[in-house]
């Protein structure tokens, strides 16, 4: 057996895992919050690659910061059209609409910008590679994934210890009794799904010199964290975490042939987690 | 609360809900004879061709409206169905008989086989579980498709599935083959007709309003999950019997579940629970995608858009429309 | 057919709740037994205990002797237990009569029929007829559930209950939201189809409780602490004092 070979890849595990903690919070907080299944999360992402590459050259690295900011109120946008006006209805439709927003964000991406996948240099002094144990590491590679954490790790911050994150947690707990305690659920949803989608668009545009960007990188990526989102429980954040470097690591220890297997048993994992938990992982108690 | 004293006024009038369904009859016959005629009507190959891709998104998306439409089950996964089946009749077709009955019979028992042991997990669940699980059980079989090569040629997928033979004769690809595919849909639509309109068709709906209450009144309704979801999957397998002998090859990107998106956006535009609005949905999406996609690169972007829409405002999509046009056309009550 | 009902010791716990706590219950073959309790009794924990909706902790549920406990609903009901919602839960697409067609079929044993229309099982019309006959819904057979009036919805349900052919019809507040009249029929009718069913009713009219059982057991906080004849109930001191004098006064 390689170990190097193996060390490599899942250095590569950890650093995808890093992003795809990032995104799947976004996903399993809006579904703790709101019960919405936000197939759309994944094409967040992408624009924010997207924006990033547009904004790079006008604006610089500080691009970085400007994709979430245009993504969030599309996403506000996207939330009181298309969402909102469903709530009342069976939680499927949310599925259904956002899976409908994820093929046309996707399609309006190849329309503007084609279907080409776009490569682009890391900033100029994170450019070299570091020696870790023989190997010449991209230093851009450990610096984004260290920052992806680094905002992860404040996002649960946020949910532990401020005032708003005990509101999120509490609807999250019983969204009923929430309502009846007066906080207004409604707003906060909306917040949250904006601020999910900023962290999104985030993680898009800092891995963009990593992952590259093109047009199905959000279709990738919402199944990744669907995957992680249920491996850790949806609506519970460290277990969502965890999940993320689990099918990160999943995906890339070994390279190819290997990883095709543990993804397949990936899935198979998770679609035993969503049958033997007793209520199931999206259950509700529904008698009578 | 008294009935209200109109409500006589709002019975259907007997006769004329007969006549409406003698109308409707007329109708679908109609559609079915013009089906039938296309090749007869100077259509180009090209149509043809495309015309027969059509016509197999129709039965595929009419398998998937049995468990939407009917039972209430969202599916993500149903391209599992269908490229199953194209492996297992390409597979069978290249190494054992082209015959045509015997390759659908192989592809129908293996979609059935796997519908099986899929139906024992996933029909415990209902809603979005379902939804999720069916997706992930397909990319299960999506990546046994890529990783099992000495079977199914990875991602390369099977070439050169020979032409079909009926009755020892080949058949003709063109507008033979397009007969043969036009013929097995309206068969098919007959025989799922038949299920829906029966005793156990009946029971689907009941599933689908509530499925405690449906428990309530004796139905088993894990078990008829599991017989509805073989059904729907065998006749998702036909479909794919047929797209193996179009194409002369199959993908294992037929099991990807992008593809289950597309047919259940098919059918959900075309119109859940009636069967017919599905075929539509197909012929519409097979032509508008082919024909425009080349003139109009907006295409994916109009198909997402129609599809939300279709979600948010009218959820019995062009089928439902159309009906109530047609009983417009044939008002009932007086 | 009326049949013979038991339960016995039953227990359903939710973490540290004793939802229900050790309840017996017997019920006579074409008895009309009522269970009456405050909220939060546990009276409709205790129904879906016996009906295959919760899993009960302990006891034993009998049906003319025959151990039942733990079978699923749908096994239930082949079995003759069969129970109608709190919540009108009848299937809103289809007519009155289509619904109650359903559940005949379902009787017959032809749910999984795929070889004939579901409109051409004679059987099945007849005896959905019959059990709107009975209830008095015949002449609105053709109406959708939401054009039927409250009352109508809630006899429809135990029509639906009805065609299943249940040796012992379980009813959850059957005159919830009623008006006084639409109470008094269904009240009759309760009454009226003890001979072919014996009855379980939840049901919180105690006026209603007290005039059409037979007999009445009194929980509360997932306990019985009383249980016979109507006229003994009604001059139980602890019951009053635990439930029926506070409706009274309520009321008044």
């Amino acid at each position: 057996m390689d170990w190097n070979f193996l060390f490599v890849n899942s250095l590569n595990g950890i650093i995808y895992g890093s992003f795809l903690a990032l995104t799947s919070l976004g996903l399993s907080l809006v579904f703790g919050l709101g019960r919405v299944v936000n197939f759309a999360h994944g094409v967040l992402y992408a624009l924010g690659g997207y924006f990033f590459i547009i904004f790079l050259p006008s604006l610089g690295w500080s691009a970085m910061l400007f994709a979430p900011l245009v993504v969030v109120p599309l996403a506000i946008a996207m939330e009181w059209l298309t969402i909102a006006p469903i709530r009342n209805r069976d939680e499927i439709y949310t599925l259904l609409v956002t899976f409908g927003l994820s093929f046309m964000i996707t399609g309006a991406i190849e329309y503007l910008w084609g279907t080409e996948t776009t490569l682009i240099k890391p900033p100029v002094i994170f450019q070299g590679t570091v020696d870790i144990l023989g190997n010449q590491f991209p230093v851009y590679r450990l610096f984004a994934s260290t920052l992806s954490l680094l905002v992860t790790g404040l996002v649960f911050v946020f949910i532990q210890f401020t005032p708003v994150g005990l509101k999120i947690r509490a609807i999250t707990d019983d969204n009923e009794m929430a309502e009846a305690l007066g906080i207004n659920t409604r707003w906060l949803l909306t917040s949250i799904f904006g601020g999910a989608a900023g962290f999104a668009a985030f993680a898009g545009a800092l891995g963009a010199p990593i992952f590259s960007v093109e047009p199905e990188m959000g279709m990738g990526i919402i199944i990744d964290s669907f995957l992680a989102v249920i491996l850790g429980g949806l609506g519970h954040l460290p277990g969502t975490a965890v999940g993320a470097f689990i099918v990160a690591l999943a995906k890339s220890i070994g390279g190819g042939y290997i990883a095709e297997w543990a993804i397949a048993v990936l899935f198979l994992v998770v679609a035993a987690i969503m049958v033997l938990r007793p209520k199931g992982v999206f259950g509700r108690g529904r008698i009578a | 609360m008294a009935a209200s004293p109109d409500v006589e006024n709002r019975v259907e009038d007997i006769t004329r809900v007969r006549s409406r369904e003698i109308a409707t009859r007329v109708l679908l016959a109609g559609f079915a004879l013009l089906i039938l005629a296309v090749p007869f009507l100077g259509a180009s190959p090209f149509f043809i061709t495309l015309l027969t891709e059509a016509l197999i998104f129709g039965i595929w998306a009419m398998s998937l409206d049995l468990l939407v439409g009917y039972t209430g089950l969202v599916s993500f996964g149903h391209a599992a169905s269908f490229g199953f089946a194209t492996y297992a009749a390409g597979i069978f077709a290249m190494n054992v008989s082209a015959d045509f009955f015997l390759s659908t019979m192989v592809a129908i028992l293996t979609a059935a086989a796997v519908a099986f042991f899929t139906g024992l997990v996933v029909t415990r669940l209902s809603g979005i579980a379902f939804a999720i699980l069916t997706l992930c059980i397909c990319q299960v079989l999506f990546q046994i498709s890529v990783v099992w090569r000495s079977f199914t040629g990875g991602l390369d997928g099977l070439i050169g599935v020979p032409l079909p033979t009926l009755f020892g004769r080949e058949v003709e690809p063109g507008e033979e083959f397009y007969l043969l595919t036009a013929a097995t849909l309206i068969i098919c639509y007959l025989l799922l007709r038949r299920v829906v309109e029966s005793p156990f068709g009946k029971t689907l709906l009941a599933i689908r309003a509530n499925e405690d209450r449906a428990a309530a009144i004796g139905i088993d309704v894990r078990r008829h999950k599991l017989v509805i979801l073989i059904l729907s999957w065998m006749t998702g397998g036909v479909a794919g019997t047929l797209f193996v002998f179009l194409k002369a090859g199959a993908n294992p990107m037929s099991l990807y579940w992008i593809e289950s998106g597309n047919i259940l956006a098919i059918t959900i535009l075309g119109g859940i629970g009636t069967l017919f609005g599905p075929i539509i949905g197909a012929i519409g999406f097979i032509f508008i995608r082919d024909q425009v996609t080349t003139m109009y690169r907006a295409w994916q972007f109009s198909f997402g858009l129609a599809f939300v829409l279709a979600v948010l405002f009218m959820p019995s999509g062009i089928a439902g429309i159309a009906e109530r046009i047609w009983r417009r056309l044939w008002p009932a009550r007086s | 057919m009326a049949g013979a009902f038991v339960i016995e010791g039953l227990h359903k716990s939710f973490g540290a709740l004793h939802a229900v706590n050790d309840v017996s219950l017997d019920i006579e073959a074409g008895q009309v037994h009522s269970l009456i309790g405050p909220n939060g009794a546990g009276k409709t924990t205790l129904f879906n205990c016996i009906t295959g909706f919760l899993r009960p902790d302990a006891g034993k549920v009998l049906l003319n002797g025959n151990d039942v406990t733990h079978q699923p609903s749908h096994k239930l009901v082949k079995s003759g237990i069969v129970r109608t919602f709190q919540i009108t839960q009848v299937f809103g697409e289809l007519s009155a009569r289509e619904n109650v067609e359903l559940a005949a079929r379902s009787r017959e044993g032809l749910n999984f029929d795929l070889f004939r229309k579901a409109s051409a099982c004679q059987e099945a019309r007849e005896d959905a007829e019959e059990s709107l006959e009975v209830v008095g819904l015949i002449e609105k057979a053709h109406l959708r559930p939401e054009e039927l009036g409250h009352g109508d919805k809630r006899v429809l349900e135990v029509a639906i209950g009805l065609a299943l052919n249940p040796e012992v019809l379980l009813l959850d507040e059957p005159t919830a939201g009623m008006s006084r009249t639409e109470t008094e029929r269904i009240s009759r009718l309760v009454r009226q189809i003890a001979d072919r069913t014996s009855v379980l009713l939840v049901e919180h009219d105690t006026e209603v409780v007290l005039s059409i059982s037979d007999k009445i057991t009194v929980m509360t906080q997932g306990r019985v602490i009383a249980q016979g004849p109507p006229e003994q109930i009604s001059k139980d001191p602890q019951v009053q004092d635990a439930y029926l004098g506070a409706v009274e006064v309520g009321e008044d």
